[in-house]
C-alpha cells in the first residue's frame, strides 16, 4: 500500500538540489524584493496538505452517503441478502475505505513532490508522484497570470497561480497551494517581468 | 488543446487597440487613433465608406448553402421518394437564410480611414472592427468559377491574433479588392523583425498598378505531374468514398440501379468462380477510384502552385477552379513539418506543412488548408534549400545533423512492449476462438518486433544553434522543428514505467495549434541529458522575445 510509506510526519524527501522547507518560504520572499532573481526550489504552503485533505474527506463523505443510501434502496427493492449483494457491498465499502485513505494519506505525499522555482528565466514547477512532470514557463511567454481561491483555500490562505501561455498544450499551467500572498506577489513578478520584457524589445 | 483566447494575441501595448468591436467606440474618435498614425505611413488615401459588390447577396447564401446543402439534399430526395412535406422544410430553412444574407449585404460596409481598417455591420446590434492597417498579416483571396464570371472575390483579413479572420468580406469587385490591397500593402515593410533581409531576397516593392503581382523570388512551383504522383500517394480518395457510401445508404440509390440488368452484362461463368473474380475486380476497381479521386483533389486544389517569397511574406497561389491566395509572414512561422509517407518517399517526394500563431489555426477549414499544405509536394532535393528560405540563416543539412543518442535501453523497451502485446493478443484470441486463436499472438509476434525496431531507428532528436529538431513516425516519417523564439513552455515528464527503464520524455509545447500534426514530445531520453536538455532550451527559450510580427 502505497499510503502506509507516506506518513505526514515523516521528513520531506530532498528531491530537489536547493529544497527548501516551509519555513523559509515566507523568510525568503517577503524579504526579498518580488524582483530579484532565486534560483531555490520552494515547497507549497503546508496549508496544502490541510485543504487537500478536507475537500478529499468531503468527497469521500458525499460517496458514502451516496453508497449508504444506494444500498440500502437496493436491500428494501429486491429484499435480498444474497450473494451479489454480499459482493456489491464489499466492493463499495473497499472504495469508500480507499477514498478515505486517499484523503488522508495521498496529500502530504503529493505536497513533498512539489516543488516551485522562479529565477531570471522563468518559473519551474516540479510536480506528481507516479507520474512526475518538470514544466518550465520562461518569463517572457507568460501572456497572463491569475490568482484564485476557493472558499476552503481563503479560509487557509492560500491560493492557486495560473499562468497562461501562448502554448497549445501547456495553455495554461497550475501552480495550486501557494501562499496567497506570496501567489500575488508571484503574478506581478511574472507578469511585470514578462512585460518589461516585451517593452524592450 | 486548442484554446481559442490562449492563441496568442498581441502582448505588446497595442493589443487592446486590435479589436475594438465593442458598441461603445461607435463613431471612429480621432483622438483614440493617434497611437497609430506614426506607424501607418502617411501616403495611404482613405478609402471611402464601400460596400459590398451587389453580386455579395447571391455568393453569401451560396456559401451558406455550405451549410444548407443536406438539409436542401434531403428535401431534394425526400421530394423524389414521394415525401413532399421534406419540401416545406427546404423552404424554411432557406428563407431565412436568404433574409440573413440579404441583411449582412444592406448592413455591412468598410472604409479605410486614418491608417486602420474599419469594418461596420449590423442595424440592432452594431458592430465595428477596428483593425490598424500595419497589424494586418494576410489578405487571402478566395475565387472560385463563379466569382470570376463576375468578377469579384472574397477577401479575408488577417491579423497575427486569434484563430478567426478579422474580417471576411463576401464578396468584392477585384477592382475594390486591387484598391484594398495596394492599400494594406503600401504600409512598410514590417521594420519590428529583427531578421535582416536576405541578400538573395527581392526588397519588397508595392506597386500601385496591379498589387496581385508583386514581384517576389519564386522558391516552389509544382507542376501537374508531382500533383498527379501525390494524388496517388494520398489517401485523399478515401473521402469520397466514405461520401459516396453515406449518399447511398441515406438516400437509397440502388432503387436507380436494376441489379438484373448489371447481371446480365457480366460474362457468365461458374458461380464460385464469377463471385471471387468479381470480388477481386471490384476491388481494384475501387482502389483505382480512390487513388482517381485523390488525383482529381489534388489537382483541383493546387493546380498552378506557387510560392514566392516578397520581402519578409510568403505569397502561395493555387487552384484549379477556385484560386486561392495567401500570405504568411516569415518571421510567424512557429513551426516547420517536412513529411514523408512512404509512397511519396518512394517517388522522391515530400510535402511541407508549417504552422503560424493565429489564422493557421485549426478553426475555419478553408483557411487553414493553405498553410496546413503549404507545400503539399515538393522533389525531394528541393527540401533543404525551401527550409532555408523559410527563416533567415537556419541552416538545414539533414544528413550532417547530429542527432544525439537516446536511451541505450530503447531497443530492449520496445522489444519488451512488443511481446507483451503478442502475450495479450495471443490472450485475447485464445478466448474468442479457442483453442487455436492463441495462434494470433505468434502470428503478430514478429511483425511486432519489426514495428518496434523500426519505431526505434526512426526516432531521432538532435538540436542546433537556432532550433530542435525532432522526428518520428514508420510509414510517415515526420521531421519538425521549432526556433528558441517560438517555444513556449519545457516539461520533463516521468511515468512509473520510464521509471523502471530509467528514462524521460522530453516536451516542448508552441502556439502552433495543429496542421502539422506532429507535437515534439521525445521519449526514451537518458534522464540526465532529458534534465540537460530542458535547462538549455529553458535558457535559450528565456533569452528571446516571442515574435508575433
Amino acid at each position: 500500500m502505497e499510503f502506509n510509506a507516506s506518513d505526514p510526519e515523516n521528513e520531506p524527501t530532498d528531491l530537489t538540489p536547493a529544497s527548501a522547507h516551509e519555513g523559509s518560504i515566507d523568510n525568503t520572499v517577503s524579504e526579498t524584493p518580488p524582483s530579484t532573481v532565486d534560483s531555490r526550489y520552494y515547497s507549497l504552503d503546508r496549508n496544502y496538505v490541510s485543504v487537500e485533505r478536507i475537500s478529499g474527506i468531503i468527497f469521500f463523505l458525499i460517496v458514502l452517503v451516496s453508497s449508504v443510501i444506494g444500498l440500502i434502496g437496493q436491500f428494501i427493492v429486491t429484499w435480498d441478502t444474497g450473494v451479489i449483494f454480499v459482493a456489491i457491498a464489499s466492493a463499495i465499502g473497499l472504495l469508500n475505505i480507499y477514498l478515505l485513505g486517499n484523503a488522508i494519506f495521498w496529500p502530504p505525499v503529493k505536497y513533498r513532490h512539489y516543488r516551485w522555482c522562479c529565477d531570471e528565466r522563468g518559473l519551474e514547477i516540479h510536480r506528481g508522484v507516479w507520474w512526475k512532470t518538470q514544466i518550465s514557463v520562461p518569463l517572457s511567454r507568460v501572456q497572463h497570470a491569475d490568482v484564485s481561491q476557493g472558499p476552503l483555500q481563503r479560509s487557509y490562505g492560500i491560493g492557486t497561480l495560473t499562468i497562461h501561455t501562448a502554448g497549445t498544450r501547456d495553455a495554461s499551467v497550475d501552480l495550486p497551494g501557494l501562499n496567497h500572498d506570496i501567489a500575488l506577489q508571484l503574478r506581478d513578478r511574472l507578469v511585470r517581468q514578462g512585460i518589461r520584457g516585451h517593452e524592450s524589445s | 488543446m486548442n484554446h481559442p483566447e490562449n492563441i496568442p494575441s498581441d502582448t505588446g501595448s497595442e493589443g487592446a487597440s486590435l479589436q475594438s468591436d465593442a458598441a461603445a467606440s461607435l463613431t471612429t474618435d480621432p483622438v483614440a487613433n493617434t497611437h497609430n498614425v506614426d506607424a501607418a505611413p502617411e501616403v495611404l488615401i482613405p478609402i471611402k465608406t464601400t460596400w459590398l459588390h451587389p453580386t455579395s447577396l447571391f455568393f453569401d447564401l451560396i456559401s451558406h448553402s455550405r451549410e444548407l446543402i443536406v438539409p436542401i439534399a434531403i428535401a431534394v430526395f425526400g421530394a423524389t421518394t414521394g415525401n413532399s412535406t421534406s419540401l416545406f422544410f427546404g423552404l424554411a430553412i432557406f428563407i431565412p437564410a436568404f433574409l440573413s444574407s440579404a441583411f449582412r449585404y444592406f448592413t455591412l460596409r468598410y472604409k479605410i480611414d486614418n491608417g486602420e481598417l474599419v469594418v461596420k455591420k449590423g442595424l440592432i446590434f452594431r458592430r465595428i472592427r477596428t483593425v490598424p492597417i500595419h497589424r494586418i498579416q494576410n489578405v487571402d483571396l478566395l475565387q472560385n468559377p463563379l466569382h470570376r464570371l463576375f468578377r469579384v472575390a472574397e477577401v479575408k483579413i488577417e491579423t497575427a491574433s486569434g484563430t478567426e479572420p478579422e474580417a471576411v468580406l463576401r464578396v468584392l469587385s477585384l477592382k475594390k479588392f486591387n484598391e484594398l490591397r495596394e492599400q494594406i500593402f503600401l504600409r512598410e515593410p514590417t521594420t519590428n523583425s529583427a531578421i535582416p533581409l536576405p541578400a538573395s531576397a527581392a526588397p519588397f516593392q508595392p506597386q500601385r498598378t496591379v498589387p496581385e503581382i508583386t514581384p517576389g523570388q519564386s522558391l516552389v512551383a509544382i507542376p501537374t505531374s508531382w500533383l498527379i504522383k501525390a494524388g496517388i500517394a494520398s489517401n485523399r480518395g478515401l473521402l469520397f468514398l466514405g461520401m459516396a457510401t453515406g449518399a447511398w445508404w441515406q438516400f437509397k440509390l440502388e432503387r436507380f440501379i436494376n441489379l438484373e440488368d448489371v447481371k446480365e452484362t457480366l460474362p457468365s461463368l461458374d458461380g464460385t468462380l464469377r463471385n471471387t473474380l468479381l470480388i477481386i475486380a471490384l476491388a481494384i476497381a475501387i482502389l483505382a477510384l480512390l487513388r482517381v479521386a485523390s488525383v482529381v483533389w489534388f489537382i483541383l486544389r493546387f493546380h498552378g502552385y506557387q510560392l514566392q517569397l516578397c520581402g519578409e511574406d510568403l505569397r502561395i497561389s493555387c487552384g484549379l477552379f477556385t484560386k486561392i491566395t495567401a500570405t504568411v509572414p516569415r518571421n510567424r512561422i512557429q513551426f516547420i513539418s517536412i513529411h514523408r509517407p512512404l509512397f511519396l518517399q518512394w517517388m522522391g517526394l515530400a510535402s511541407i506543412r508549417i504552422e503560424t500563431a493565429g489564422g493557421g489555426g485549426m478553426s475555419g477549414q478553408d483557411k487553414s488548408n493553405s498553410r496546413r499544405w503549404f507545400v503539399p509536394v515538393l522533389a525531394e532535393q528541393g527540401v533543404a534549400d525551401l527550409i532555408q528560405q523559410l527563416r533567415t540563416g537556419i541552416e538545414w543539412q539533414e544528413a550532417s545533423m547530429d542527432w544525439k543518442p537516446l536511451s541505450q535501453d530503447i531497443g530492449r523497451r520496445l522489444r519488451r512492449g512488443a511481446i507483451v502485446r503478442s502475450v495479450v493478443l495471443a490472450g485475447i484470441g485464445q478466448f474468442f476462438s479457442p483453442p487455436w486463436g492463441w495462434v494470433a499472438g505468434i502470428v503478430a509476434l514478429p511483425l511486432l518486433l519489426l514495428w518496434a525496431a523500426k519505431k526505434s531507428r526512426a526516432l531521432r532528436y538532435a538540436r542546433t544553434e537556432q532550433f530542435v529538431v525532432f522526428r518520428s513516425g514508420v510509414l510517415t516519417p515526420k521531421i519538425s522543428l521549432t526556433f528558441w523564439d517560438k517555444v513556449q513552455t519545457v516539461s520533463i515528464a516521468q511515468t512509473p514505467f520510464d521509471k523502471r527503464w530509467k528514462m524521460k520524455t522530453l516536451q516542448i509545447d508552441t502556439a502552433a495549434a495543429g496542421p502539422a500534426e506532429h507535437a515534439i514530445r521525445v521519449r526514451y531520453l537518458d534522464p540526465a541529458f532529458a534534465k540537460h536538455e530542458f535547462k538549455f532550451i529553458s535558457g535559450e527559450a528565456a533569452k528571446y522575445e516571442p515574435d508575433f510580427g
